[in-house]
């Protein structure tokens, strides 16, 4: 949206996933350190819900310089995963920037910058820097409208907050924020989400069927996702 | 009638040199409310002849019933010295010199080792101590806790021997005899101050010493006692000599040969001892004469003694004479009065060297030294101690002291609870204070205002304080020190309303309770349950009551006791533990290990403490428990409150980011070392060595939400790995009875899992002392139990002395442990089975 707004046009979608070729089925959560990848069965719905291509990519890779700067390319890396994905997509688009959401992960942010300046494109940046508190209520204004799909943190509970909209766990977010110092928006890995419905949409997705996976049970933080198990499009009035 | 008015005392309240802030402590029935009734009455607040009887100080209704002080009361009182004695103060700082008056404000305390926390909250704002030892039973164990406590908040003590009475008409100890049992106390006070006091320190020597005048002797039910100083002034004409020369000769090994009229340091043939020919026999004549009804010799000794007998007194004989007789010749109130403002010090004198053990601010603040000069014009400064109930159901008197300044009705203050910060916001209001009180035993007197080194009372500040705190005007002042109890509440019920529909009177009765105790704890468990938590059996039962009948009103059940026990290791940890983050990316690696036998006895002493020098601290647990001293160093953090007696230690090498997340493994480790993993009670004597931490290079994934709960679940791996324990409180228990008795106490204590360490003779007496050691959770009904079991002859104290592990493994289905453990977890309402290990621990 910021993109738009700014006067950039979309051209496409990009999505790395789990790997499909897993003797027990793709598996839903990596912990991977750049991916989220809980929720990745409705990223096929994307598409048609915001009219734009779809490419797609499997995480091969794993995290392996874990350190603070990625300054070379490190073969075997999850982060070349992306650089393949990207390198692929130039042969079939034509693009000169991407956009990533990072809002205070330098972790993030180095990464994708190491590989656009490879491929020689823009990196797109636009929440860099922004008060997350501000920055959760702006989206929830400005209509997206997204469920909890992942949680991975002290205060929150996997049988309670799964599947609530950001609305509705503001204020909890904004309390968590003042009693551990939670990260709002869940960028240290708090609470991931999966977007239903935004004002760039055309039509939305409706989880018909989910369930609850615990990933692990930890005895104060433990950690689970909801797994999107029949999903369906509704168009849009307007 | 009362010799002064309040007018009077406030006038009195500006001469600060002229003041003593004091306690009266002693062992339980030693005396110390009757012996105080001598100067209530002196100051004429009671008749002379009610003196003894009254006990003024024992205000509730209960507390005349059973003959025993629950509650410390204090009063204020006005007396004059002669001219004479006046010579006797020396020192600048211990007198106004143009009055010849003291203000006395005393605070008279409990002895049962169950009301402690009394004795602590007046020690605290008082600067002497008044010691009351029962002579014929010498020293008990609370006389050594109180006087230990004294000592620790630098309060200087004189002694008094009483019941000079019973020793003399029941044991009918001869002088020689009477003279070794009491330089026998004298030695075992003296001990005991040596034990915990340095000549050198702040204070100087306060040791008792009967030939400075610092040990009074005496009868507080018959209303008598003296000095050496009262003897010595008697004969000071005789022998042409300075009164304090001669105190000299009347104690210690000084002989008198009345013929030769010679003093010798040897008892040769024909020598007395001075203390015997010139202190005990002209008592044992007047006890001999009056006991053996010898009407001639009587009128003689009343003539030498200058006693005019009146009205009824003429026609009395017997005891009651022999009262009489005592209280004109000898009165205790003159001979206390003496002690307390010659050796006692004032507000000006104690608070020179108590300011650094009070302040917990920088000691070179405005508080700090209006604290340590006293100063009136300073800073208010002042330290609220206790809570008593007015009249007014519901609400309390803040009670305490005020150490510089003036405190005034309608005055605007800062009121800081105990965990005010300075700078923050948490634990502090202002308000106005409503009306300053003065405090006169069962009454209390409107004041305007009270100025430093005074004792009072405040309206209108208690609902902003739990039970203690500090009021202030200094913007930046820091608090004043929490008070350390020597007894803990270990021992608990859970009450509940008999109609349900009263809980809301219950909820609001134990809120009342909590604040009129120092001690008690009012807890909500998680199940819901109410629970009240006391030093003791005797301290809970009058809690219940007055929940009961005051604070609530309305029919209480009550459940039988239980104790509180606290969790410990007995092994390191058989693996590394790791505990990864919510989100995976952060790793800590820890092991739990048992603390060195003591150190945790060290950290309730505060020898070892979170607030020490970490340099010197780590100096310390090197020489004294081995440690290494690059370990020694790098303590995070004691918990649980960040005081426990449970460590925290880096022991890392070379850990980037660390630093960043020690305040969220800090928290996790307070957390989990206050609420412990078997069944949600304190940790105890547990070191946590963190070895090894990975985390996210990226600072927003590593923060609190994600590394407390790790920290508080690595935590807990560890404790379930190092074959866990439970640790159960053990009392000391002294009991006294005659020898016959002793069987029956063995077999009491046998079935009670109780250990006899020590049985011995009170010397010069039949009685005997058995000492033990009985767990706390077979205490309920000891006393009855011991009482039945020996004829009524056995009385015993039980002071809280330890915490000792309870043999067997809880995580055993078999164990005793393991049944304790369940029981806990199932009155919390936590789970009822044990904690899985798969919940904490994680695979690399």
């Amino acid at each position: 949206m910021q993109c738009v707004k700014n006067g950039h046009t979309l051209v496409g979608l990009l999505n790395l996933h789990p790997p499909a070729n897993q003797p027990a089925g793709p598996a839903d959560e990596l912990d991977s350190y750049m991916y989220q990848t809980v929720g990745h069965q409705a990223i096929e719905f994307y598409s048609q819900a915001i009219d734009l291509p779809l490419f797609r990519h499997p995480i091969l890779g794993k995290p392996i310089n874990r350190g603070p700067d990625y300054p070379v390319e490190e073969s075997g890396d999850e982060v070349e995963d992306l650089f393949i994905a990207l390198s692929n997509l130039k042969r079939k688009l034509e693009f000169d920037a991407i956009s990533v959401g990072a809002i205070l992960s330098t972790y993030q942010k180095v990464r994708a910058e190491n590989v656009c300046r490879r491929l020689d494109i823009d990196l797109l940046c636009y929440l860099w820097g922004r008060s997350q508190k501000e920055l959760l209520q702006e989206m929830i204004q400005e209509g997206i409208h997204a469920v909890i799909i992942k949680t991975a943190s002290m205060g929150l509970e996997p049988y309670k907050h799964l599947g609530l909209t950001l609305q509705q766990m503001y204020p909890v977010l904004v309390n968590l924020n003042s009693k551990y110092g939670m990260n709002i928006c869940g960028e240290g890995g708090e609470y991931e989400t999966l977007t239903l419905d935004c004002p760039l949409f055309k039509s939305r997705l409706v989880i018909e069927e989910s369930q609850i996976v615990i990933h692990s049970d930890d005895a104060f933080a433990p950690v689970g996702y909801l797994k999107p198990v029949r999903i369906s499009l509704e168009a849009k009035s307007n | 009638m009362v010799n002064f008015t309040v007018d009077e005392i406030r006038e009195m309240m500006n001469r600060k040199r002229s003041i003593r802030n004091m306690s009266v402590i002693a062992h339980v029935d030693h005396g110390k409310s009757t012996l105080t009734d001598s100067l209530v009455s002196k100051a004429g607040i009671i008749a002379g002849t009610k003196a003894g009887e009254m006990r003024f100080t024992d205000t509730r209704k209960d507390e005349q019933e059973r003959c025993i002080t629950i509650k410390s009361t204090a009063i204020s009182m006005y007396f004059e010295l002669d001219e004479p004695d006046l010579a006797f103060i020396k020192e600048e700082s211990q007198r106004d010199k143009d009055v010849k008056g003291f203000l006395i404000n005393l605070i008279d305390s409990p002895g049962h080792v169950d009301f402690s926390s009394e004795v602590t909250a007046a020690l605290r704002v008082t600067d002497g101590a008044l010691v009351v030892v029962d002579c014929v039973s010498g020293v008990c164990v609370q006389t050594e806790t109180v006087l230990r406590q004294a000592i620790a908040e630098r309060i200087k003590p004189v002694l008094f021997m009483n019941k000079v009475d019973l020793a003399l008409l029941t044991l009918q100890l001869d002088a020689e005899d009477l003279y070794q049992k009491f330089t026998r106390i004298v030695e075992n006070v003296n001990v005991i101050i040596a034990t915990y006091a340095d000549d050198a320190g702040p204070m100087g020597d306060i040791k008792v010493d009967p030939s400075k005048g610092s040990v009074g002797f005496g009868s507080g039910l018959h209303g008598w006692a003296f000095t050496l100083k009262q003897f010595a002034e008697i004969y000071a004409d005789k022998f042409k000599t300075d009164p304090q020369r001669l105190m000299t000769k009347f104690w210690g090994e000084n002989f008198y040969n009345p013929q030769t009229r010679k003093w010798s340091t040897k008892q040769d043939v024909g020598y007395v001892r001075g203390f015997c020919n010139f202190v005990l026999d002209p008592i044992y004549k007047v006890f001999k004469a009056i006991m053996d009804f010898k009407k001639d010799e009587i009128s003689k000794l009343l003539e030498k003694l200058n006693i005019v007998l009146k009205g009824d007194d003429k026609e009395k004989d017997g005891k009651n004479l022999l009262k009489v007789v005592m209280r004109t010749w000898l009165p205790a109130g003159d001979a206390l009065l003496q002690m307390i403002a010659i050796h006692l010090p004032s507000p000006v004198t104690a608070q020179r060297y108590r300011m650094e053990m009070l302040y917990e601010g920088p000691h070179d603040d405005e508080a700090a030294v209006a604290i340590k000069n006293c100063d009136p014009n300073g800073p208010l400064m002042m330290y609220i101690s206790k809570m008593v109930p007015t009249s007014d159901k519901g609400r309390f008197y803040a009670f305490g002291r005020v150490f510089s300044g003036i405190v005034a009705s309608g005055q605007k203050v800062r009121i800081m609870g105990p965990n005010y910060i300075p700078g923050k916001k948490e634990d502090l209001t202002e308000k106005a204070i409503q009306r300053t009180v003065l405090m006169m035993g069962r009454n209390v007197e409107p004041i305007e205002n009270v100025p430093s080194g005074n004792i009072c009372g405040l309206v209108g500040v208690d609902q902003f304080l739990v039970k203690t705190g500090t009021i202030t005007t200094f913007k930046d002042a820091h608090n004043l020190k929490v008070m350390k109890f020597s007894v803990s509440p270990v021992v608990r019920v859970a009450v509940e309303p008999k109609n349900a529909a009263d809980l809301p009177k219950l909820v609001e009765g134990l809120k009342r309770l909590a604040k009129s105790d120092p001690m008690v704890q009012c807890i909500i468990e998680e199940s819901g349950e109410h629970i009240v938590a006391g030093a003791g059996e005797l301290h809970l039962e009058i809690c219940l009551k007055d929940l009961e009948e005051d604070h609530a009103q309305i029919p209480i059940k009550t459940s039988d006791p239980v104790v509180s026990y606290r969790e410990t290791v007995s092994e390191e940890s058989g693996v590394m533990c790791l505990s990864k983050s919510p989100n995976k990316h952060n790793r800590l690696f820890m092991k739990a290990v048992p603390m060195p036998e003591g150190l945790a006895e060290d950290i309730d002493k505060g020898d070892v403490s979170s607030k020490d020098d970490f340099k010197a601290r780590a100096r310390y647990l090197v020489e004294k428990y081995e440690w290494d001293a690059t370990e020694a160093r790098k303590i995070w953090s004691f918990g649980p409150e960040a005081t426990g007696p449970n460590l925290l230690v880096d022991v890392t090498k070379g850990v980037q980011y660390l630093n960043e997340i020690k305040d969220s493994v800090v928290a996790g480790f307070q957390w989990a070392s206050k609420e412990s993993v078997l069944c949600d009670e304190n940790m105890r004597g547990i070191r946590f060595n963190i070895y090894d931490v990975t985390l996210h290079a990226d600072a927003i994934h590593r923060g609190g939400g994600q590394i407390i709960p790790t920290a508080r679940r690595c935590v807990f791996a560890c404790v379930l790995t190092a074959a866990p324990r439970l640790l159960e409180p053990v009392y000391l228990v002294e009991i006294q009875c005659p020898e016959q008795a002793v069987g029956g106490i063995y077999s009491v204590l046998n079935r009670r899992r109780g250990v006899v360490f020590e049985e011995a003779q009170i010397p010069g007496t039949p009685m005997f002392v058995v000492k033990a050691h009985l767990p706390v959770n077979e205490s309920f009904g000891f006393t009855a139990d011991l009482r039945s079991s020996t004829g009524g002859q056995a009385f015993p104290q039980c002071v809280f002395d330890h915490w000792q592990i309870l043999p067997g493994d809880p995580l055993d289905g078999k164990s005793r442990p393991y049944t304790i453990v369940m029981d806990t977890r199932k009155r919390k309402g936590l789970k009822e089975s044990l904690p899985d290990l798969e919940q904490y621990l994680d695979k690399l």
